[in-house]
C-alpha cells in the first residue's frame, strides 16, 4: 500500500462513512475455546492448544478471539470485549493481547484497569478487587487494523 | 505500513501463556456436568473516523464433562464388640464430591493380618459373615429389614456434595479373645446412576466431544474407586485362675505342719480379670475334693466371706466346691475361694 492510495481510501471513507456503517462490517470476529495440553515433541514437553479437550469443574479453557480487518480501509479504534462465560471464572494475570490495553469490569459496564478495580469488602473499606470477580474483559487497540491485518487477544477462564 | 507489520508480527508471535495453576480443589463439586458454557465475544471499531456497528462472534461453546470423584470414610472406628456377636455394625460414609449424579459399586473384605490401623493396633483377627447395607432411609442407622440394597444405585451432589451412610454387618467369632483387633475395607467403585451399582463407570477414551458428557476420574488414584478401612476391636473379659495350698493344722497342734496323715491344708484358687475394659459376670469356680482327702465341713469362703455348705459343697461324686462368685472387675478385679480337706488317715 503507498501514501497515495491511503489518502485517496480516506478520502473515499469521508466521502461514504455513512454507506459503511450500513454495508457490511469490516471486522470479522472469532471466539474460540481450547484446553492447553503438554504433548511430547522432538523428546521435549511443550504446551499445545487443542480445541477443548474435557473439561470438568476446575480446568481452565483459553478463549482465543480474533479480529480481521476484511475491508480495503483501515479500521481504528478497535476495542474488543468479552464477558467471562456463566460458570466460568477470570484467572489472575491470563489476559494478553499485543498492542492492547486491556481493563476489565465487576458489571460489564465499567471498564478500569486491574490497579484500578476495586470493591467494597463487608466492613465497607474498599479492597482491589480479585480475579474471579471480574465479569468482563476489554481490549483497546492502540493503533489501527489495515485492510487484512489480523490479531487476536487471549485469556483463560476456569470452569467453576 | 508499520501498523500492519506489527499487528501480523504480534499474531504470530509465540504466545507465552501464564502458568497459573489450576485451584485443585477449590471448586468442592462445581458446575454441574452437562452445563453448555457459551462464549460470545463483540468488537467495536471505526472506519475513517465513523463509529460502526458492534460485531458479535459466532458463538464458541462447550459441555462440562463428569468429573468422577468420591470419597469413602469410616464413621465410628474402632467398633468396640465382644466374642461371639453377631451383625455388628461398622459404617462408612460414601460422599460424592464430583459434578454428577452418580451410583456405586460396592464390596467390603477382611484385611491381611497386620494392617494398621489409625489410633488403634493392627489387625490380627478376621471377622465372618460379611454383609453391606446401605441407608436407605437416611436415618444413619442400621435398619434391619429396611436398609437392604448392598450398592448405591444413585447419589446426587449439589452445592455442598452429598453423601449417604453405609453399613457393613460381621460376625465375630466366638473364639476370638480380648485385644483382637479385625479390620474391614470397604470398597466403592464409580457406576452408572441407575443401574444399582452394576455397571460400572468407565472415563471417555479419546479426544473431547465438546457437545456430549464425558466422563473424567477425578479421585485421588484417577480410577474410580475409593475405599476405607473400619476395626472391629474386640473386648473380653480375660479371666485367668491359680490355685496354692498350705497346710493348717497336723494331729499334733505342731508349729510348722507338714502334709501327713490326718493334717488339714487349705486350698486358694483365685480368679483374676487382666482384662483392661471389660468386666466377667456369673463367674463360677469349681473344684473337685482330691483324691485321698475329705472336705472339712463349713470352710468355704468367698472373699473371705463364708458360704454355707449348702450352696456351695456338693457330695458327688465326684465330691466337689462350686461357688458362685458373681463378677469380676476389670483391670485385675479378682475372686477369691478358699475351703479346706483333711487328708485321709
Amino acid at each position: 500500500m503507498n501514501g497515495k492510495t491511503t489518502i485517496a481510501a480516506l478520502l473515499m471513507t469521508l466521502v461514504t462513512a455513512g454507506a459503511y456503517a450500513a454495508d457490511k462490517a469490516c471486522v470479522e470476529l472469532k471466539t474460540s475455546g481450547e484446553t492447553e495440553s503438554e504433548v511430547v515433541e522432538n523428546g521435549q514437553k511443550v504446551k499445545r492448544l487443542v480445541p477443548v479437550a474435557k473439561a470438568v469443574p476446575g480446568d481452565q479453557i483459553v478463549w482465543t478471539i480474533t479480529a480481521t480487518n476484511v475491508c480495503k480501509t483501515p479500521a481504528d479504534n478497535v476495542v474488543i470485549a468479552n464477558p467471562v462465560p456463566e460458570h466460568m471464572t477470570y484467572v489472575a494475570n491470563s489476559a494478553m493481547g499485543t498492542g492492547t490495553d486491556i481493563a476489565y469490569s465487576l458489571d460489564g459496564k465499567e471498564f478500569k484497569s486491574a490497579a484500578e478495580l476495586q470493591v467494597r469488602a463487608a466492613d465497607g473499606a474498599p479492597r482491589a478487587a480479585r480475579a474471579d470477580e471480574y465479569r468482563a474483559i476489554r481490549w483497546t487497540y492502540k493503533n489501527a487494523f489495515a485492510p487484512g491485518a489480523t490479531a487476536f487477544v487471549r485469556y483463560r477462564a476456569a470452569v467453576k | 505500513m508499520t501498523i500492519a507489520r506489527h499487528v501480523k508480527n504480534a499474531s504470530l508471535a509465540l504466545i507465552a501463556l501464564s502458568s497459573v495453576g489450576v485451584l485443585q480443589g477449590a471448586y468442592a463439586n462445581g458446575t454441574p456436568s452437562g452445563t453448555n458454557i457459551t462464549n460470545q465475544a463483540t468488537v467495536d471499531y471505526s472506519v475513517g473516523g465513523v463509529s460502526q456497528t458492534q460485531i458479535t462472534s459466532p458463538t464458541a461453546s462447550f459441555v462440562v464433562d463428569s468429573r468422577i470423584d468420591f470419597n469413602v470414610t469410616q464413621q465410628n472406628g474402632p467398633v468396640v464388640t465382644q466374642p461371639g456377636q453377631t451383625n455388628v455394625v461398622a459404617e462408612f460414609l460414601v460422599s460424592n464430591t464430583g459434578n454428577s449424579t452418580q451410583g456405586y459399586q460396592l464390596a467390603v473384605v477382611n484385611e491381611a493380618t497386620g494392617t494398621a490401623f489409625p489410633s488403634s493396633s493392627a489387625d490380627n483377627q478376621d471377622v465372618a459373615n460379611l454383609r453391606i447395607f446401605v441407608d436407605s432411609n437416611g436415618n444413619n442407622t442400621y435398619d434391619a429389614g429396611v436398609d437392604t440394597a448392598t450398592n448405591v444405585n444413585s447419589l446426587i451432589t449439589d452445592s455442598d456434595g452429598e453423601s449417604v451412610r453405609v453399613f457393613v454387618l460381621a460376625d465375630i467369632p466366638v473364639a476370638a479373645s480380648n485385644n483382637q483387633f479385625a479390620n474391614v475395607r470397604l470398597t466403592a467403585r464409580a457406576a452408572v446412576p441407575g443401574t444399582n451399582g452394576a455397571t460400572l463407570a468407565t472415563e471417555t477414551a479419546g479426544a473431547d466431544n465438546p457437545a456430549v458428557v464425558d466422563v473424567v476420574f477425578a479421585d485421588p488414584g484417577r480410577d474410580g474407586t475409593q475405599s476405607d478401612a473400619n476395626q472391629y476391636a474386640i473386648r473380653s473379659a480375660a479371666l485367668s485362675v491359680t490355685k496354692n495350698v498350705a497346710v493348717i493344722s497336723d494331729e499334733f497342734g505342731s508349729p510348722n505342719p507338714k502334709a501327713i496323715p490326718n493334717s488339714v491344708v487349705e486350698y486358694t484358687i483365685t480368679v483374676t480379670n487382666n482384662s483392661t475394659t471389660t468386666a466377667a459376670n456369673a463367674v463360677t469356680v469349681t473344684d473337685n475334693i482330691p483324691a485321698n482327702t475329705t472336705y472339712v465341713g463349713n470352710t468355704i469362703t468367698l472373699n473371705a466371706a463364708p458360704v454355707a455348705d449348702g450352696t456351695a459343697f456338693q457330695g458327688g461324686p465326684p465330691a466337689r466346691v462350686v461357688v458362685a462368685a458373681g463378677a469380676v472387675a476389670q483391670n485385675g478385679g479378682t475372686a477369691t475361694v478358699k475351703f479346706r480337706v483333711r487328708i485321709n488317715p
